[in-house]
């Protein structure tokens, strides 16, 4: 379990996160929603162990975890698969794109080459995998960046807005491959999202954040109404 | 001078300044890249000692390298002074800060999305580095042609430790301060000349590799 407990963080004199507590279960997704600028990236990046918060406690099987400490911290990044918000390419071609870092995280060329395929097949961009990355449309990037995370085989996968980008259709093949991706490999997730349907559909638990503080907590079934008193 | 002595020039002065800029490139992009991604204390300082040392007189830094090749000096049992390998040294030294102090700049201008995605990979530093470097590339081959144009337009430095010895030290550059003290100013204007067609030929070349490393990654 990943459990967040009284996590501030400051920026400057912005007060982004204020005493925010949450808890992700193995095998189960965990949605946050909110308005803009409520600080669901910045809790994103707080668990993927990118920024520090000021102060609160960040707990993975109950051990904590010092952001002080970089090897532990290097260690468990190994376990996370993470997708930023804009989701970045590297300026290289497709299949480099998740080639790369499994080559680089020290799988060998066949596993990593297998691997790259089999996400490349599964994400339905094996035709343009020798073509830069960058030459992709925002969707077919947000894909290869789902698929690069999906690649590392994390335990942990934190996903900001994996759908924003994406074509009604292909944002529900995206749900499904992560849905299935959770329950198969038994893993935490922590996803961002605006959409309340596909919140909906994918959340186990989900927690509304307002003005950096959590306002709301939902486990099992929720509906529309009860979010847009939120948010 | 005839055209064998001007095609001599020419190429020591490619020589010199292109293996000195080679050297201070392959230290400084990594060096730069480093700084730009580590956390530790005095980090504002040493990168305001690098932007200091990128403005370093060429004639002051081969002063202090001649009284350090010299033969009484600390380096003077390398026997290295007037001969182009310390020239190589003077204009590596003269571009090394230049080097990293204009990659630090393109590592850390990189979006924060690509800097934090390539974080969250947790892969060993050089890795990391590398990774960076790719991505940042085309503004480190920027900070590289002004360290080229640095090396192959300064004069101070290889004039001190080279000695302008002619058919053995003498580069452009120093050409055209003997030539104008000879009051030879025909030779001088198309010495001038060569220099300039040179670095534009380097600059075309620069441009070509910018356009196609920019066109690839569109």
């Amino acid at each position: 379990m990943i459990k967040a407990s009284n996590i501030v963080k400051n920026y400057g004199e912005a007060k982004v996160l204020d005493n925010v507590s949450i808890e992700a279960h193995r095998g189960r997704i965990t949605v946050i929603m909110g308005p803009n600028g409520s600080g669901k990236s910045t809790l994103l990046r707080i668990l993927a162990l990118l920024v520090p918060p000021d102060s609160g406690r960040l707990e993975l099987d109950n051990t904590p975890i010092d952001f002080n400490n970089e090897v532990e911290k290097v260690n468990l990044q190994k376990k996370i698969g993470y997708l930023p918000q804009r989701p970045p390419v590297l300026s290289t071609s497709v299949y480099n794109n998740i080639y790369l870092p499994l080559r680089l995280r020290g799988k060998t060329k066949v596993e990593a080459k297998k691997t790259t395929e089999s996400i490349l097949t599964m994400l339905r961009l094996k035709d343009r995998a020798n073509i830069n990355a960058h030459r992709l449309s925002g969707g077919q990037k947000q894909l290869l960046a789902l698929g690069r995370a999906l690649a590392l085989n994390p335990e942990i996968l934190l996903l900001d807005e994996p759908t924003a980008s994406l074509s009604p259709n292909t944002a529900e093949f995206v749900q499904d491959i992560v849905k299935s991706y959770v329950r198969e490999k038994n893993c935490h997730a922590v996803i961002i999202s605006h959409s309340i349907p596909e919140a909906r559909k994918m959340a186990d638990s989900l927690y509304l954040l307002v003005s950096g503080k959590i306002k709301a907590t939902f486990n099992g079934q929720f509906s529309e109404a009860e979010i847009l008193k939120w948010i | 001078m005839d055209a064998g002595e001007l095609t001599q020039i020419t190429l020591l002065s490619l020589r010199v300044s292109g293996t000195a800029v080679f050297l201070s490139s392959i230290i400084g992009v990594w060096l730069g890249t480093y700084i730009a991604i580590s956390r530790f204390k005095m980090k504002k300082l040493v990168v305001t000692l690098i932007d200091t040392f990128m403005g370093t007189p060429p004639v002051l830094l081969g002063l202090v390298l001649y009284l350090f090749l010299s033969r009484s000096g600390p380096l003077g049992f390398l026997g290295i002074l007037f001969t182009p390998e310390a020239m190589i040294i003077a204009q590596f030294l003269l571009t090394l800060p230049i080097v990293t102090g204009l990659t630090i700049p393109a590592v850390e201008s990189l979006p924060r999305e690509i800097r934090e995605y390539i974080k969250s990979l947790a892969l060993p530093a050089h890795y990391e580095a590398l990774l960076l470097i790719n991505e940042a590339k085309i503004n480190i081959i920027g900070g590289v042609l002004a360290a080229f144009s640095r090396a192959v337009s300064e004069v101070g430095a290889v004039i001190i430790v080279g000695g302008n010895i002619r058919y053995y030290t003498r580069v452009l550059t120093t050409a055209i301060v003997y030539y104008t003290n000879s009051g030879e100013f025909d030779t001088v204007l198309w010495l001038g000349l060569v220099l300039t067609l040179v670095y534009f030929a380097i600059n075309v070349v620069i441009l070509l590799i910018r356009y196609r490393v920019g066109e690839r990654s569109d």
